[in-house]
Order: C-alpha cells, then structure tokens, then sequence
C-alpha cells in the first residue's frame, strides 16, 4: 500500500486541455499538494487538443475522454484495451443480448431522465450501465435496433394520449435521432475503466463526476465535488439560449439536471468556491451538512499592492478585467463612465479582456462608446500580458457582471488594494461587503455614483484597499484553501477506510 | 420591471420555459436578486419569483402557442438546378475516358493502347490493365476513405501520413504481384508467351503507379487535373513516338510522366496544406493500426472486388473456347467491343447515382424534421416512395440511354464502307454480347444504385457481400456455360446472372432498410 494518497481529478472541458479559471485553479491544486498522487479524468468535446498546462510529476496519468469527433470512440475510451478484447465484445454485443440485458436499463435510464427515481437509485443505474459496458461494446450497442426500438416507445410514451404537452413539444424524428445520438455521446465515460483510486474529485458536478459514483457504488470510494459555477444552473441558462428544438432542450436540460443531481447525492461533500452557490445546492439535494464552502483564492505575494505607472499616474483611472460578452455587461460600465464623466471629465476606463468571445457584442459594444462619444474616456486594451500588474493602473476596479460565481478579478484586486466596484451578484456581496462598493446590477446609474463618490474620496478608497488587502491575507491566501482541500481529502479518505 | 415584463424577457429567451429552475435561473442571469425579488415583486426569493414567473409564461404559451416550424422545401426551380449540378459532377469522370476515347481515334493512340498493336500485344496489356486495377482500386479507395475524409475534416497532417502509406502499401503490393508474377511466368508457361511477360508486367506496374497517384488528385479534390494529367500523358506519348521512339517506351514513359505529375501535384497539395493547417484540426492523431484497418476493411475489399466483378466475365471468356496454342488467357475483339457499347450505354445513368447519393443526403434532415415521432411510419413511407422515385427515373434514362445508343450503332453501321465501324460491327457476336451486357450491366448499375442508399446508411458490407456473391455467380455461371456449350461469349450470360444476383441482394437489403429508416438513418454513424 503506496503511503502516499490517490485523487481521480475529474474536469470537464477544462484542466489540462483548455485554459481558464477552473483550470488554473486545477493546476493549482496538483502543485501544491505535491504528496498526493493525481490522475486526471479530462472529458472534452472534440479529441483535437493540445495541454495548456505542464502537468506536474506527480499528476500520474491524464485519462482523455473526448465525448465527439472519433468513429470509433474506442480509439481514446479503451486506450489501453487489446483489440482482441474489443472485438471479442462487439462479437458477443447481439440483438438479443441487447434485448434481453440493455434495453431494460436503457427504459429505467429514459423514465430517470423522465424524473422518475431517487437520486440514489438512479445512480446505482448508472453503474449497472457502466457494468454492462466493461463488457459488451458501446457503439454496437447503441446502434442497434432493439435499442432503438425501445429508445423511441420510451421516449413517445408521455406524449400517447392525453397530455399536458404542446404539439410544438412533440419530438420530431429529428429530434428522437438527435437524443439518442446525445446519449451515445454524453455518457460515454460509461465505457471506460475507471481507476482505483483513494478519492474522486470532481471539479464540477457534472457527466466528468459520473466516475466518482462508480467508484463510490464500487468500491467505497470518497467522493468529492466542487462547484465553480452550479452547473446544473448554467446549463438551464446555455440549452436556453442554444436554440434548440423544444424537445431537444428539455431532453438535454433533462438529462444534465439526471447527472448533476447524481452526483450531489453520491457527494460525500460539496464544496462550493462562494457560499451563494448553496442556494441552488440545497434544492438540489445536498444536505447543508455536507456542503463546506472554500473560497476562491489568490497568490498575496503576486498580487502585491504596487504604486501607479506612469502612464496612469496622475489621472484618475478605473480598470476592469473581463472577457467581452453579454453575462458581463460591459454595456453598463459603459454607460457608468458616461455617468462619471459627468462629474470627473478627465475619468479614463481601461477595460482589459480578450475581444475573441463575441465579435458581436464586442461590436455593440463599441457602437455604444461611439453613440455615447466615449473614445477619450473608455478603452478596449485587450488581453493584458501580466495580469498582476493591471489592478495597479488603475485607483479602483470595477465589475459590472449581471451573473458571477466567484470572481477572481474580485480578489485579485483587493490583493492589489485597490478597491472594486462590483454588481450585486453570485458571490461578490460576499466578497466585497465591507472592502468595496455593491451595486445593484443593471443600473448604471448607481455604478457610476459609487465610481464617483470612491474617485473623489481618496481616504475612503485607500481604506477600503488596505482593509481589503488584509481581507485576502486573512481569509483568501492560496495556502489556506490549499489546506482546506488536504484536510479534506484527509479526512474523507480516513472515513472512506473507517467504513470499509 | 413588472413581472409581465420578465415574463416577455423569459420567452424571448426560452421559448418554451420548461420549469421553475430555468426560469430562475435566466431572471439571475439577467440579475434579478432575492432582494429583487422581496423589495419589488413580493416573494421570498429568485426562486418563488421564478414560480409565478413560469406559470404565466406557461400560461401564455398555452393560450398561443408556438407553431412547428419545419424547414421550408426549396422551391421547385432551384431543386431542379441542384439536381443537374449533381449530375453534371456525377458525369465528370466521362471526360478523362473521353479525352483517351477521342486521342484513340484521331491519333490511333492512348495512355496505354493503341491501334498498331497486335492482337498477342492487346491480350498481354488488356490482362496487365486488368490487374492493375484489380490489383490497386482497393488502394485507391482506402485512400479516399481515408485520407480524402481527414482532409476535409481540415486534418490535413493525418491525410498527408496516412494517404503516404496507402500509396507505399499499394505499390508494394503492385510490386509484389509483379514479383510473383515473373516468377510464376519464369516456371511455368501460364497465360502467354514468354516474349511478352515483361512487357505486360511493365504495362502493369506502370498502370499500377498511375491509378494510385490519380487517386491523390482525387483526395486533394482536384478533379480537373486528372484531366491535365491524362492530356500530359497523352502528349507525351505522341512527341516521344513522333521523335522516334518505341510504342512500348514511349507509352511506359508516358505513363510515368502523367503519374509523376499526378505525384507532384497531389503530394505537393498536402504538403502545403498540412504546413499552413491551423486549428485545432492540426492537432488529430491517427487511429492506431488494428481500429483503422477495421474501419477501412470494407472499402479496401469493395475496391478490389468492383473490378473483380467487371473484369470477371472478361477473364472467363478470354479463357474460353478458341484461344491459340501457347495463351491461356485470348483477348477478344468482337466481346470486347459488344460490352464497350452496352457501357457507354450505361454511362448517363451511372451519372445519376451521384445525383441519387445528394438528393437523398440532403433531403434526410429535413424529412426526419417534418415527421412527428408519433408518426414514424410516415418517414419511412416518404423514403421508400423517395426510393421508387429514383428507381423509375434510373429506368426511364436507362432505357432511353439504351434505346439511343442501340439506334445509333444501328445508324452508325449504315457506313459500313469506313474501315473502322466496318470492324466494329464486323462479328455478329458483337451484337450478342451488347444484348447480353446490356441487361447485365443495367442490372449491376441498378444494384449499384442500391448501393448508394446502403452506403449513405453506413453498411458497406451488404453492398460487398452482393458484390462477392455477383462475382462468384458470373465466374462459375460463365465458366459452366462457356465450357459446356462450346462457345466463349456465354461468358457475358455469366456477368448478367452474377449482376442479377447483385441486384437482387442489393434491393432485398436497400427495401429492408429504407422500410426502416427511421432506425438505419439513427444508426448511420
């Protein structure tokens, strides 16, 4: 027995493949606890993608699951299974196998989409899924026709007769073709072995975290979820946004909302980056008992308060880290600096985020700052090369978010003592209550008082940075969730022992 | 706000809200907080909010609801115009054969014929061509499959790679069949004369070459330079006979230079391609060995066994009754000209497939989209009558394309004092073979039109066990009729009972498919 512990580190298109919060926060976690031993379970969309990061040594394996893009998903799933075995399973997968031991799973598994179940029970399904999958193939399955068959009398039966639904709800063919598809897809971690491990860690609360209720049901194994954003809440806002056909989206939205509540349930404990997520965990199914928040953090030594450069020094400048698109709201900050403008003519705005995520709303953006004669006062700089030293341009930092979770800039910023101006939401009122100034979202009003009174208050704003400061020292260091997440791992692996 | 205006906000967004926690969670996306929710609408939090929020919009759903939108048909005009622009590109591999057809009678010469050759030299080639294409088509549609698919997939890395190690296996395997060829000609005295053995394994490894660097051009999608190749080809066939060299090396180098240019053109496509390829697409990597033979297998055999089945008759007659002393294997004349005019015959309905394969293609989505789940049989009843369609109208331009073609030979022959259609009608069995083949290659060309739906479904292997069964019917039934009634074209008879046993199988499995298309189209990935 290795002394040292084992993690399954589950991400979904995040860590090691794709950068981004999530995945800095991931690669984080590996270094410092350098004395546990991880594998990470990356599930992304296509197979095409290169790391992002260096794993570190002690990250032992990455297991790729790319859910499209592979005519024989057993290229990446079944990496190290022999192709005898493969085909001895496609071999042995017939019709009346499938009838007789898939097409009942395949029922219970529609009616859980459907809602019908406990949380529990319907993730004991899912193992009895992956059971049947160590075994049989997974494409040949799919693609047969009892499956098919038995698929397309499921998913019709709420619509028989009498129902509540619309006739515009009804599923096409398309639409029957396009879901199943969407299983064969989504759930093809259901295939693959899953590692014996001390521990799952599932960074978010979603089809990745399936491994971690396997190994849960299995073999005992601790699990943990940490929740970024809620998933399941992000997911309800992207399917409705995506244009789908109606049936399409309440099978996807289904379907997430099935896995997210499975996971939540197999979770030994949840832990949210901000306390706000716990109004959505709660309903959801996650006892407040097992739920224990730790923070977001940041590096105080990289994020040092420094004096302003000389090409912001002597003007008052407000600066902003945000990638450009809608759930920011750069509109309102554009209207605040229009606002403050008012008052402090000479106000400049330094917006700095990538201008690649929406051209459009880049785009309306701009129009906006051209409508409003803005261009001497509010700058697009683009992505910043050193992101530390961009809270240090400006005398305070705004964020005009009208959805957050937890924001670094939020952080990152009060490292730098420089105080934030940020809307009311997610986890900022957490964050900021007391070393900043919360603003109701949406009104640019409002944002551009607070903007206003803290630029002309010099006392006030160099307090709220200091207090700030030492706000990160005390309760948002690195080290200390670092600990957080040893303690727990200690402690949900003794248990896991006690138990076994 | 009031809340009948986060009600228009909520369907604006979601056009139909699906329950409580969607709506809950667009009214925080848009920044509606709990402290919203109590100070202005009276509920505890986002959540209560969202209740009432979701009733009303359902509410107002329900009062006027969406309609169902399916996509609209294009208009009839236009449907006409893209179906003559798939067929015109379906006839595009008429103009490379034409090209050589028209350089044959104007100069007396092609790539890899010519009129001045003796009949021994017609047989030596013919059956050197014959294996080259038997030998390389697997090949060439292994490198379609493979490397033509990366390559539109923008994975331009994997079909540089993987079209380099078609091309490597499919020479070394021509230069292996050449191998074993000289030697089994060296032992023994099998096929023809020794004289000629070298000559028709240079034809064959050249021919070989030739096929398997045009199929390049057909990965790089660069059609029109197989014609510039042939026409090179061509050239240089007439400048180097006209300064003096040999028919022989004129035409192997010749052969040699279309293939080099073909190489060049293809190899120097990708290369380039692969070296300004950005995306994530550069970042592919290939399947390992045993997946991606899997997956190729059924292409790699439907190649080989596609010229089996056509050549298989040819084989057999050539074996046939009447062969001189010395060849096992006798090119002949009036044969060969009867199945070259039953195919030309059938040339505008291959054309069709190509128009068949688009139309069904582009009409599958919107077809499923129309038909409501709860009315599956419709589908597939729309698809079968999309099936009879295309077998009528496949009828109708065969028939006519045959009529046509059949009055004009009739026509043609009025000029029976031009030498060359003097010998083309010269033997009545000519006329026998172009009855016979007509009906066989009908009947194969409309299995191949099954094979178009069997293929677009994704099941190659019904396509290749009928083509397998065909080929066996043709050799056995030709070799039985030819030996035991005494005469070679029977062989022909043999062809249009392996192609009606094709036909047969490919109907059978195309019907029972398309009689489930609901479940096939599922399943065709």
């Amino acid at each position: 027995v290795s002394a040292r512990l084992s993690v399954l580190l589950c991400t979904e298109g995040t860590y090691p493949f794709v950068g981004g919060g999530v995945s800095t926060w991931c690669d984080l976690l590996c270094r410092e606890l350098d004395d546990v031993d991880f594998t990470v379970w990356a599930i992304t969309g296509e197979p095409e993608v290169e790391y992002r990061y260096t794993v570190p040594d002690n990250v032992r394996e990455v297991v790729h699951l790319p859910l499209w893009g592979t005519d024989e998903p057993a290229q990446f799933i079944l990496a190290d299974v022999p192709f005898a075995e493969i085909l001895r399973r496609r071999r042995a997968t017939t019709p009346a196998v499938v009838e007789q031991e898939f097409v009942p799973l395949l029922r219970r598994l529609l009616r859980a989409i459907d809602g019908a179940g406990d949380a529990l029970e319907q993730g004991r399904l899912f193992v009895t899924l992956w059971h049947y999958f160590q075994r049989y193939d997974w494409k040949h399955t799919w693609r047969s026709e009892p499956a098919w068959n038995a698929f397309v009398d499921e998913a019709l039966r709420p619509y028989r007769g009498e129902t509540a639904f619309l006739e515009v709800e009804e599923p096409s063919v398309h639409d029957l073709t396009t879901a199943m598809r969407w299983l064969y897809n989504y759930l093809i971690e259901l295939n693959a072995p899953v590692p014996r491990v001390d521990l799952v860690h599932t960074t978010i609360a979603a089809f990745a975290g399936l491994a971690g209720v396997i190994a849960k049901v299995e073999h005992g194994t601790p699990l943990l979820a940490t929740d970024h954003g809620v998933w399941v809440r992000e997911r309800y806002i992207a399917l409705a946004d995506a244009g789908l056909s109606p049936y399409g989206k309440r099978f996807l939205t289904q379907l997430s909302a099935l896995v997210s509540r499975v996971v939540y349930a197999y979770a030994d404990v949840v832990s949210p980056v901000t306390n706000f997520n716990r109004r959505w965990e709660e309903p959801w199914g996650v006892e407040p008992t097992r739920i224990q928040t730790i923070p977001n953090a940041v590096d105080p030594q990289l994020f040092l308060p420094r004096p302003k450069p000389p090409h912001t020094a002597g003007r008052p400048v407000v600066v902003a880290a945000a990638r450009l698109f809608p759930l920011k709201d750069i509109e309102t900050m554009i209207r605040a600096a229009d606002v403050v403008r008012r008052s402090i003519p000479d106000v400049e705005f330094l917006l700095y985020g990538a201008l690649d995520a929406d051209p459009p709303y880049v785009e309306r953006c701009r129009a906006l700052v051209a409508e409003l004669s803005l261009e001497s006062t509010f700058r697009f700089c683009g992505h910043h090369p050193n992101p530390v030293e961009l809270y240090a341009e400006g005398d305070l930092t705004a964020l005009s978010s009208i959805s957050e979770a937890f924001p670094y800039t939020v952080l990152e910023s009060m490292s730098c003592a420089r105080p934030v101006v940020g809307t009311d939401v997610g986890g900022v009122r957490e964050a900021l209550q007391g070393f900043g100034v919360v603003v109701a979202p949406r009104d640019p009003e409002a944002f551009g008082a607070a903007v206003v009174m803290l630029l002309q208050d010099d006392a006030l704003r160099v307090e709220l940075g200091r207090r700030g400061r030492d706000e990160v020292l005390a309760r948002y260091r690195i080290s200390q969730a670092i600990d957080a997440y040893r303690s727990l791992y200690g402690r949900l692996t003794a248990e896991g022992r006690a138990a076994a | 706000v009031s809340v009948e205006t986060l009600v228009d906000d909520v369907i604006e967004r979601s056009e139909l809200p699906l329950d409580r926690w969607e709506v809950a969670a667009l009214l925080e996306s848009e920044g509606v907080r709990d402290l919203d929710a109590r100070e202005r609408y009276g509920h505890a939090d986002v959540f209560g909010l969202a209740d009432e929020v979701y009733a009303k919009a359902r509410a107002r759903v329900r009062a006027d609801p969406p309609s169902r939108r399916p996509p609209a048909r294009d208009p009839w005009l236009r449907r006409m115009g893209s179906g003559l622009v798939h067929y015109a590109h379906g006839s595009f591999f008429l103009i490379p054969m034409t090209v050589q057809v028209i350089a044959l009678f104007a100069f007396g010469f092609g790539l890899f014929i010519s009129l001045d050759f003796t009949h021994s030299q017609f047989t030596a080639i013919a059956i050197a061509t014959i294996a080259s294409f038997v030998v390389t088509d697997g090949f060439v549609a292994a490198l379609g499959r493979l490397a033509g698919v990366y390559g539109d997939q923008g994975k331009h890395a994997l079909a540089q790679a993987s079209a380099g190690r078609v091309l490597a296996l499919g020479i070394g395997a021509a230069g292996l069949v050449a191998a074993a060829w000289l030697v089994v000609a060296a032992v023994t005295h099998v096929l023809f004369p020794h004289r000629l053995v070298s000559v028709a394994v240079g034809y064959f490894l050249l021919l070989s070459l030739l096929w398997l660097s045009t199929a390049l051009l057909y990965v790089v999608r660069q059609r029109r330079a197989i014609v510039l190749a042939t026409v090179v080809g061509l050239a240089a066939v007439g400048l180097l006979g006209a300064a003096g060299l040999g028919l022989y090396a004129s035409q192997w180098l010749a052969i040699g230079s279309a293939a080099a240019f073909a190489l060049i053109w293809g190899g120097t496509l990708l290369a380039l391609r692969t070296r300004r390829a950005t995306g994530p697409a550069r970042l592919a990597r290939m399947p390992r060995a045993a997946l991606l033979v899997y997956s190729v297998l059924p292409y790699f055999l439907y190649g080989g066994l596609y010229y089996g089945f056509l050549f298989s008759d040819r084989l057999v007659a050539w074996a046939g009754p009447g062969r001189p002393e010395g060849w096992t294997l006798w090119f002949r004349t009036p044969y060969e000209l009867g199945l070259d005019w039953a195919l030309t015959s059938l040339l505008p309905s291959i054309a069709l497939l190509e128009y068949t394969i688009n139309r069904f293609g582009e009409d599958l989505v919107p077809r499923q989209k129309r038909t409501s789940g709860l009315a599956i049989a419709d589908l597939n009843r729309d698809v079968l009558r999309f099936y009879r369609r295309q077998v009528a109208l496949f009828a109708v331009v065969t028939t006519a394309s045959a009529a046509a073609f059949y009055l004009l030979g009739l026509w043609l022959r009025r000029f029976d004092d031009v030498p060359k259609i003097h010998d083309f009608f010269a033997s009545e069995t000519t006329f026998d073979v172009h009855h016979v083949g007509l009906i066989g290659y009908s009947l194969f060309a409309f299995g191949l039109l099954n094979g178009v739906f069997l293929g677009t479904l994704s099941r190659p292997w019904l396509v290749l066990r009928a083509l397998a069964a065909g080929t066996l019917v043709s050799l056995v039934t030709g070799a039985l009729l030819t030996r035991t009634l005494d005469e070679y074209w029977y062989a022909a008879v043999g062809m249009a009972a392996g192609s009606a046993v094709f036909a047969l199988m490919t109907t059978w499995s195309a019907v029972r498919l398309l009689r489930r298309a609901d479940y096939h189209v599922y399943a065709a990935y």
